[in-house]
């Protein structure tokens, strides 16, 4: 609770340094507090001990509305450290013509970062919608802050279209379950779903939530904007969205379906099909891909079926297997994006044959590129390889079907992460514009390189904080 | 001192990373002394280790934890005990030795720093390999050296021939690997760890097929490491790496690797008769075997390395009839005289500009006094002088073989002692004594290698002479009033009894073997030197010699046995199986991925209308297919 | 006379249906808009009857939560498409197709 005020209160600072003349002063200040808010959720894991799934203060503290536990503790942190690595590479990337957003931009981002932080500690359903509007109404903004670009504006019509139209659909689903139950509380909900039956306007009501949830995230067949607003928006804050966004309504759907509904509530049928569904679209559509952004928004959606795995697995592990899963991914997509930023900036587009022959122009990007590739497609010795394996060892139980299916679209992937790196390093290069980088995307991209490799050969960096 | 074992696999890591990522733009001066350094402060580190374990027994060092996937927990763990503590020895007190020769050896040598970041990569593995305490980290070990080995095979990779010699080993060591890695398999399966504690202590006391399962897989990833029969080709045309690294990997210590896989699993070993008669006869007959080849071969090296295989079968015996301290004995000494054996050899190569045909050679004696007099002391270590360690050690196999199994071996036995010491002499008079036979160019060009090179050769030939009093038989005991330090300090073994091979036996062994050994140098002597014979060219032997000579066709025959038999299947599974079936598949699948991919980027159509459909039509869908049902 | 439950489900159901359908057969942008409000002023009606008839205040409460962000929602979707306009002199979403494939 303390870290959702602290970042409140400085992304209002942020925003505010633009009217004081300060805005210089945003990026460091948007760094600090997202680095005191890191500290702040260290020290919280520290002070916690016992269950994964209760908080260390007590819940009627906050009137029984929000909950900060463990598990959104390291959400939190992993969605922090993500926000970091963004916002450092956005330190040089954003053209000159919107530096003089750049604080709003930051604010913005923070404010979302708010509503990411309440949707994994929720704990009644008025903060899930709050926790919702108030990460998505800032996307909205920065998915458009290309003012006159009009794929920019596309992209933040698209989403702000859709995405208020889901939040209809979630809304009635709300009100479906309060109908039935007569609550909103989580606990009062979970006591409805275990003790006795379950009536039909609550089930119709939970697949409505289901829909609003899985719009967020990006699953079949909600999946639509995802690729369109990837591909249309700045792509720091395409980084944003693919990780930190979807990181965290997945840390909603994973309470709210995982601990509430319970496994056995005959949902997770529904769910396993979706996730084989979406798996396939994402993987099959990414392999048509020219555009490297375009590529990874598929990508996006294909990772988040295997995520689901974990939702439809009956073992209490899986929520750690969704951490180290969102932590090793997010590292990878963030590495990703700050190679192709880099040739993006300098060549004027993200298209995949602009990639070749950097094997041998700057051998340092196309080496990062490559790790981030083989840790998405689950090459051995990288942290996607490690988290997927423990993923689908813990799925297993579950829908073994499922993690067949997955195994054959981490084939397919292949396929398509390879793309790029075989325009590196086996194709001549097109053009003589040499790629240049920066300091802080050096950084980045040293940080998510280490960062996939340590996790990889030593998964426990991460596990341990769950332990 | 467990955080400072770290550093004993760590420095030569260090090293290597040096070497391998700048050494490019260092002087040759400071790429030798990174490479060496690193190895000699890893040597000192094992000398520390060694103590604290004479001192206090055994100790583990957990670095960190590794993996854990289910019931398989693997820890980046060390297990310094009396075995692992004298492999290190050996390891980085050879390994340094031959790191400051390579300096002189490899001077002129344009890939200088690359050698020295593989040979320290070397060093690396290998400690892992002895230090791990468990099988999975010694399997990372075990395939680092093979990796190593491979990469200092073809280090000359202009030369297709060496490139192929690199292949050769590295196919046939995989080959080995595999029942390794099986036998790994299994010992999970079985003991459900792979950590060596809990395996040793859940199989002591047990039996049966299972054990002698395990025993015979990880004989075969011995087999093909050691150079055992039948997967030992590889290691005479592995000759074609550089000398030192001949000296290093196929002679001291990766071979070995064998020989100590066997004795960490000693407990298994000692729990299955049959897996330990089956070695003894694969050891028995490659050592005979590989000394009657060594009696042809007139490249200096190649009888070096056939001598090794031998050697390595008289090790394998002695594991065989569950001796295995006297095996790590052999080893140790083994160690110092082939090592001074390759180095002096490499010397003479080197004075001879690369001619490696003991044909071309002779009469080098005057011109490398050094090397003549370190390859002398290492030729009688080998040939069994008292009391030379190569003597003590072998002697102790022979006795321990004689009380152990019977005369049968025994007696095959000592006929390969026989032979070694007559391949020996006739490689030690061709070389250096007669006349020189060489080009007028080469007889000018003649010379004693430099210090860096010869300083490493007196030492080895003072551990070849002092080697054996590790373990002094009982006569000497009687005499010196010594003791088997060796036999006291690897208690930990599972030796089967303690012999001790009656004294008569041991004076009649010891001077038997003086007169065999005299008469045998009289022999050769007399062969080669006085009635100047020289072995003929290769097309001019007849009958059994020729048999030998071409290394009883054994390269030829598994060429035709399992060479040509692979190439015409692969043939038929690349024409018909891989083109058609195969790839027939892949590409339907591929095809079919292509087409849905086509399918669904047609239905992301950029209409919003088109898309909101689709989300409701879902939507309508999950509704249906929950309630209908 | 009483009014059932059941009738206020009806009756909200049928005005979410009809904003659903605004959205996908309109093509003007301010339309649709409109069609979105709809939805979630139908969500009101639906949750305000649950709270009267569970006599709980806390579905009121939640009215007032979804009209506070449904404002702030529409406030962001007007410059947004203001800032359409001023690129493609239009409302149309016919011209919102270029990212695709």
């Amino acid at each position: 609770m303390k870290l959702i005020i602290f970042i409140t209160i400085s992304a209002i600072i942020v925003l505010f340094s633009s009217i004081f003349n300060a805005r210089k002063a945003a990026l460091p200040l948007t760094l600090m507090a997202l680095l005191i808010g890191l500290g702040m959720v260290f020290q919280y894991n520290c002070q916690c001990d016992g269950s994964f799934y209760r908080s260390i203060v007590d819940e009627a503290t906050y009137r029984n509305m929000i909950s900060f536990t463990r598990f959104s503790a390291l959400f939190s942190g992993v969605m922090l450290v993500a926000s970091i690595l963004i916002i450092t590479l956005s330190a040089n990337s954003i053209k000159p013509i919107f530096d003089h957003y750049r604080s709003d931009i930051y604010g913005l981002m923070l404010f979302s970062l708010c509503g990411a932080f309440i949707l994994v500690s929720y704990q009644h359903l008025v903060m899930l919608f709050l926790g919702i509007e108030i990460l998505s109404i800032p996307l909205y903004i920065l998915a458009g802050s290309r003012k006159n670009e009009l794929a920019s504006n596309e992209a933040a019509f698209k989403y702000f279209l859709m995405g208020s139209f889901t939040t209809g659909v979630l809304l009635f689903g709300i009100a479906l379950i309060y109908g039935a139950t007569g609550s909103f509380d989580l606990n009062a909900l979970m006591t409805y779903c275990h003790v006795g039956q379950i009536s039909t306007m609550f089930k119709v009501g939970m697949i409505m939530v289901l829909a609003g949830m899985s719009f967020k995230i990006g699953l079949v067949p909600f999946h639509f904007w995802s690729p369109d607003v990837y591909s249309g928006s700045p792509s720091v804050v395409t980084a944003f969205m693919a990780t930190v966004v979807k990181t965290s309504v997945f840390g909603a759907t994973y309470i709210l379906f995982s601990k509430v509904f319970g496994v056995n509530s005959g949902w997770t049928d529904t769910l396993a099909v979706i996730a084989a569904a979406t798996m396939f679209v994402g993987n099959l559509t990414a392999t048509q891909q020219s555009g490297f952004k375009r590529m990874m928004a598929y990508s996006s959606i294909a990772h988040a079926g295997y995520l689901l795995i974990a939702m439809v697995s009956p073992d209490l592990a899986s929520g750690k297997a969704v951490i180290l899963y969102m932590a090793a991914y997010s590292l990878a997509t963030i590495g990703a994006f700050a190679v192709m930023m880099a040739v993006r900036r300098c060549t004027g587009s993200d298209d995949i044959n602009n990639f070749n022959g950097l094997g041998k122009s700057n051998p340092v990007l196309a080496t990062a590129l490559t790790i981030a590739m083989m840790s998405l497609a689950g090459i051995p010795l990288t942290a996607g390889f490690i988290s997927k394996y423990y993923l689908f060892t813990i799925g297993w139980s579950g829908y073994s079907t499922l993690i067949i299916l997955a195994i054959i679209n981490s084939a397919i992937s292949v396929y398509y992460y390879f793309k790029p790196v075989i325009a590196m390093w086996f194709k001549p290069s097109t053009s003589d514009i040499e790629i240049k980088t920066d300091t802080s995307l050096n950084i980045v991209l040293w940080v998510c390189v280490i960062g996939i490799i340590a996790v990889g050969v030593y998964p426990d960096l991460i596990l341990a904080f769950a332990d | 001192m467990e955080s400072l074992i770290l550093f004993i696999p760590l420095l030569p890591l260090i090293g290597f990373a040096i070497n391998g990522i700048l050494g490019k733009n260092l002087s040759k001066t400071i790429v030798g002394i990174i490479g060496s350094g690193s190895v000699l402060g890893a040597f000192i580190l094992s000398v520390f280790a060694f103590f604290q374990v004479l001192d206090a027994g055994s100790f583990q060092a957990v670095a960190f934890k590794w993996l854990e996937i289910g019931s398989l927990k693997v820890d980046v763990g060390f297990q310094i005990d009396q075995l692992s503590a004298m492999m290190m020895m050996i390891i980085t007190g050879i390994g340094f030795l031959i790191h400051i020769y390579s300096i002189g050896y490899m001077h002129e040598d344009a890939g200088f720093y690359k050698f020295f970041a593989y040979l320290n990569l070397f060093i690396f593995s290998m400690l892992l390999l002895v230090m791990g305490n468990n099988y999975i980290l010694l399997f990372f070990g075990w395939e680092g050296v093979g990796l190593c080995s491979y990469l200092l095979i073809g280090f000359w990779y202009q030369n297709a021939e060496f490139g192929k010699a690199a292949r050769k080993a590295f196919i046939m060591n995989r080959i080995g690997d595999l029942g390794l890695l099986l036998g790994i398999f299994f010992i999970f399966q079985t003991f459900g760890s792979v950590s060596f504690n809990e395996v040793f202590t859940a199989a002591s006391g047990t039996g049966g097929t299972v054990i002698t399962i395990i025993c015979v897989l990880l004989f075969i990833g011995a087999m093909g490491k050691s150079a055992q029969i039948p997967l030992y080709t590889w290691l005479p045309d592995a000759m074609a790496g550089p000398t030192p690294v001949s000296a290093l990997i196929h002679a001291a210590t990766m071979v070995t690797a064998g020989i100590y896989l066997v004795c960490r699993s000693s407990v298994l070993f000692a729990a299955s008769p049959e897996a330990s008669q089956f070695i003894m006869y694969i050891g028995l007959f490659t050592a005979l075997f590989a000394a009657t080849i060594g009696l042809k071969q007139n490249d200096i090296k190649k009888v070096l390395a056939y001598s090794t295989v031998s050697q390595l079968g008289f090790m394998f015996v002695s594991l065989g009839v569950g001796a295995y301290s006297t095996a790590m004995f052999h080893v140790t000494t083994h160690a110092f005289f082939k090592a001074l054996l390759f180095l002096g050899s490499g010397s003479v190569i080197h004075a001879m500009g690369g001619e490696q045909d003991i044909r071309k050679m002779g009469g080098l004696k005057k011109s490398l006094p050094i090397t003549h007099i370190t390859f002398l002391i290492g030729t009688l270590a080998i040939a069994g002088i008292p009391p030379l360690s190569g003597f003590i050690s072998k002697d102790e196999i022979l006795a321990k073989v004689y009380y152990g199994t019977g005369s049968l071996p025994f007696i095959l036995l000592c006929i390969t002692a026989v032979l070694t010491a007559t391949y020996m002499f006739r490689l030690y008079f061709l070389t250096f004594l007669g006349d020189f036979r060489g080009t007028h160019d080469q007889k000018h060009h003649l010379h004693e290698s430099p210090k860096t090179m010869t300083i490493p050769l007196i030492i080895l030939a003072i551990l070849s002479v002092i080697g054996g009093f590790l373990g002094t038989p009982e006569w000497m005991n009687h005499i010196l009033g010594t003791e088997h330090i060796l036999d006291k300090y690897l208690s930990l073994l599972h030796n089967k009894g303690i012999i001790h091979p009656s004294e008569i036996f041991e004076y009649v062994v010891l001077f038997v073997s003086i007169i065999v050994v005299a008469i045998i140098w009289f022999t050769v002597k007399s062969f080669y030197i006085s009635k100047k014979q020289l072995p003929e060219n290769d097309e001019d032997e007849k009958g059994f010699a020729k048999l030998l000579s071409k290394k009883y066709y054994i390269d030829e025959i598994y060429n035709t046995l399992f060479v040509k038999p692979i190439e015409a299947i692969s043939e038929f599974t690349h024409n018909f199986i891989d083109k058609m079936l195969v790839d027939g598949g892949v590409n339907l699948f591929g095809s079919g991925v292509k087409e849905g991919g086509k399918t669904l980027r047609w239905l992301q159509s950029g209409k919003l209308e088109y898309y909101i459909m689709g989300m409701v039509v879902g939507l309508l869908l999950i509704l249906v297919f929950n309630f209908i049902k | 006379m009483k009014i059932a439950i059941d009738h206020y489900i009806i009756l909200s159901t049928i005005l979410f249906c009809i904003g659903v359908l605004g959205v996908l057969i309109r093509r003007n942008a301010i339309i649709l808009l409109m069609c979105i409000e709809l939805m979630l002023n139908s969500v009101n009606l639906l949750l305000t009857a649950f709270s009267t008839y569970y006599g709980d205040a806390s579905g009121q409460l939640f009215v007032f939560f979804i009209m506070v962000v449904a404002a702030a929602e529409v406030a962001v979707g007007l410059a947004i498409l203001v800032m359409i306009y001023r690129n493609t002199k239009s409302i149309d979403i016919n011209f919102l197709k270029n990212l695709k494939g």
